[in-house]
């Protein structure tokens, strides 16, 4: 078996799909910027509701339940399965299924975020994180959730210039990738290695030895 | 480097990818991997800790000795780590018979002093320890290797620090949870780590630190080395050469020419790689190979889960039922042998066994049978007669206990009186209760007045006809306060003791 850390899902109509789960560090970091963001929420709806007395503070109170407990919830729903912390970082929240994230299942894992937290500091979070296969949480596991990667932007290669030579013989789909993208990736390689591509190419083909 | 024996999927993969592959292989061989990296450190670190506290080192000394020590372990799970990314992970032996070049071999002076407090540790740790380069070509290896991923590795060096901080504190917290006295224990803790005693309770602090070492170190050691390994597989297009091999291997196997054009391809460099109509000799060729592997490679995708293959279903199974089973797998179809058996003695045995189950499952049946038939018209009696006759009927008490003994004469005494509500309420509520309690009518307590008739007439009593005009009577007075005569009240009280003999009564129930 070839270890990975993708999970292909094929959809009923025989597409398929590949995720990438994200692990402690991305996940951690993002909560890390949601956090932030929360307390300073939480900071603007404080300084006005001190000078309104008693019901000001019942006002706080309640909005930091509020925040505290479906912040995350609002914005998994409404923005697709990111918060701004998940953004930042390129991160999202899907159905383990790859569809968007449902309501309660946003509700199921966010809530739960507190058998995750016990005892302190998301230590049971993170030793689940750590030994499942696809990196989820508590919550994550009971809410049918993952956490993936979303698909990084498509970074242009320059491909050297050269006449095209037709090859005699077809070239399957998978040798065509290869070749493409050795030669999109020729650039970055260091000097011995885009020899020893290139040789390797010449020996493989014309001489059949090696 | 054998490319071909690495057991993890190359691929072009962000940073954050690989470190978190390196979380699934430190998962993934969990077990030669922790059983080395303990057996080699938990005697490195018990040394120390014996050594520090016979020389009374205080408590942050020791905790900084076991923190500055921690380079020279990690050698140890990136020996085990590395030899199992490549296919073969080494047994115990191997790895304890490692030590001696993991010990002098590997710049450990370097790594624990002036390199001790690189954030690229993890990074760089397999430079040190598997590439064997020295000095110059060293710091330039390792720059090479650091160079875009050197801020991911800080991250992952800057996460494990926070979480060995934070561990111990999880793991008291966790521990003052449970324990029943909680303050008492906490506020000792708190005042021996801030007097730096080397005491009972800082001791266990400690071993929530070590613990949290001994757990998390090889996992970050492996997500170094996969990161080392992205590094590596992106400057030098590991995974290109692999595809290549492959595409050797397939053309040495189809046709040794088909190649020739790759030189041409790659050399050259390549564009217009996919608009070209192909020679149509080759192509022949390559067609009827794929035709010939058909039926293999059929059987290949048939084997695939999602067509249901070979599924295996472990269920417990008696050990004489295998052995009798054996034989009827050979292809000859004879009989198992009866006689001259060893297990001839076994098998009566359980024959017998089974016999007897069947035996308890006919008495069991037998006796539920036997229950169902005799015991349940008894039961049924007997739930009847518990059934006891409700208090009241219609809102009208009719326990006996509640009523006059000689009902007929106190109605009339009322009818004199001029109370005629009164006496034919009376008259009611006697006829309910002796009809519930003498002829057994199952009233309920929500029975409307016209279900007490239905009822009655059902029951098929004498007394129904009279029993339907008093309450016809009854009714007109409750609802409609109509009067009926005093005349046909006063018959009517005469009458009644010959239809409901109120005494009878007391004496059923």
């Amino acid at each position: 078996m070839m270890l990975d850390t993708v999970r292909d899902i094929t959809t009923p109509e025989l597409i398929e799909i590949r995720l990438h789960p994200a692990g402690f560090l991305p996940r951690g970091f993002a909560f890390f910027i949601d956090t932030i963001l929360r307390w300073l929420l939480m900071l603007l709806i404080a300084i006005p509701s001190m000078f309104i007395g008693d019901l000001g503070i019942g006002l706080f109170l309640i909005s930091i339940f509020l925040i505290e407990w479906f912040y995350p919830v609002f914005f998994e729903v409404v923005f697709k399965g990111k918060t701004p912390g998940k953004r930042l970082v390129g991160l999202k929240v899907l159905n383990d299924n790859g569809t968007p994230i449902s309501l309660s299942a946003s509700i199921i894992r966010n809530f739960l975020r507190f058998a995750d937290f016990f005892p302190l500091f998301y230590l049971f979070g993170l030793i689940s994180m750590l030994t499942n296969k696809e990196f989820r949480r508590l919550g994550d596991i009971v809410a049918g959730t993952i956490v993936v990667y979303t698909e990084p932007a498509a970074r242009r290669f320059s491909i050297p210039e050269a006449m095209p030579v037709p090859p005699d013989f077809p070239l399957s789909r998978d040798t065509q990738k290869t070749i493409v993208s050795f030669a999109e990736r020729s650039v970055g390689l260091t000097k011995p290695r885009q020899e020893a591509g290139t040789l390797r190419g010449i020996t493989s083909g014309g001489m059949g030895s090696l | 480097m054998q490319l071909d024996r690495l057991v993890i999927v190359l691929r072009t993969r962000p940073a954050n990818e690989a470190i978190d592959l390196g979380v699934r292989m430190a998962m993934h061989w969990f077990k030669p991997l922790y059983i080395a990296w303990l057996c080699f450190s938990l005697p490195v670190i018990g040394l120390l800790f014996g050594l520090s506290y016979w020389a009374e080192f205080s408590y942050t000394a020791i905790y900084l000795l076991i923190w500055w020590i921690k380079p020279m372990l990690d050698r140890m799970a990136l020996f085990v780590i590395s030899r199992a990314v490549f296919g073969s992970a080494p047994t115990l032996r191997q790895s304890l018979k490692a030590i001696p070049t993991i010990l002098f071999k590997t710049r450990l002076i370097r790594a624990l002093t002036w390199a001790r407090f690189s954030p690229y540790r993890s990074l760089t740790l397999p430079v040190d320890v598997l590439e064997g380069i020295k000095g110059r070509n060293a710091r330039i290896r390792r720059k090479a290797i650091s160079n875009y991923i050197g801020i991911n590795a800080a991250v992952l060096t800057l996460f494990g620090f926070v979480v060995e901080k934070i561990f111990p504190v999880c793991a008291i917290a966790f521990v003052a949870m449970i324990s029943i006295d909680n303050n008492s224990y906490t506020d000792d803790l708190l005042k021996d780590l801030w007097f730096n005693n080397v005491s009972y309770h800082s001791l266990m602090a400690l071993g929530f630190y070590i613990l949290g070492i001994l757990l998390w170190e090889p996992i970050y050691v492996a997500a170094g080395f996969s990161l080392y390994l992205k590094r590596r597989s992106d400057i030098e297009a590991w995974d290109i050469e692999l595809e290549f091999r492959k595409i050797e291997k397939r053309s040495r196997i189809a046709s040794s020419t088909l190649f020739g054009a790759m030189l041409l391809v790659l050399t050259i460099g390549i564009s217009g790689y996919s608009s070209h109509s192909y020679a149509s000799q080759s192509n022949s060729t390559v067609r009827q190979e794929t035709i010939n592997d058909a039926p293999e490679k059929l059987q290949q995708i048939l084997k695939q889960p999602e067509y249901g293959g070979k599924e295996v279903r472990k269920r417990l199974k008696f050990m004489q039922e295998k052995k009798v089973k054996k034989p009827n797998k050979k292809p000859d179809f004879s009989p198992p042998p009866v006689s001259a058996n060893p297990n001839n003695a076994l098998l009566a045995l359980t024959g017998a066994g089974q016999w007897m189950l069947w035996g308890i499952l006919a008495l069991v049946v037998i006796a539920i049978a036997y229950f169902i038939i005799m015991r349940l018209p008894d039961m049924r009696g007997q739930k009847g007669q518990k059934e006891a006759p409700p208090a009241q009927i219609a809102g009208l008490d009719i326990q006996p206990e509640s009523l006059p003994e000689n009902i007929a004469e106190v109605a009339l005494s009322m009818i004199h009186s001029g109370d005629l509500r009164s006496a034919l309420s009376l008259l009611f509520r006697g006829s309910l209760s002796v009809l519930a309690h003498r002829d057994r009518v199952m009233f309920r307590s929500s029975d409307t007045e016209q279900d007490c008739i239905r009822l009655v007439k059902r029951a098929e009593l004498n007394s129904a006809a009279f029993f339907i005009k008093l309450t016809q009577l009854w009714l007109a007075q409750a609802y409609a306060h109509r009067s009926p005569d005093i005349t046909k009240l006063e018959q009517l009280c005469r009458e009644w003791p010959t239809h409901y003999d109120h005494q009878s009564q007391w004496e059923a129930s």
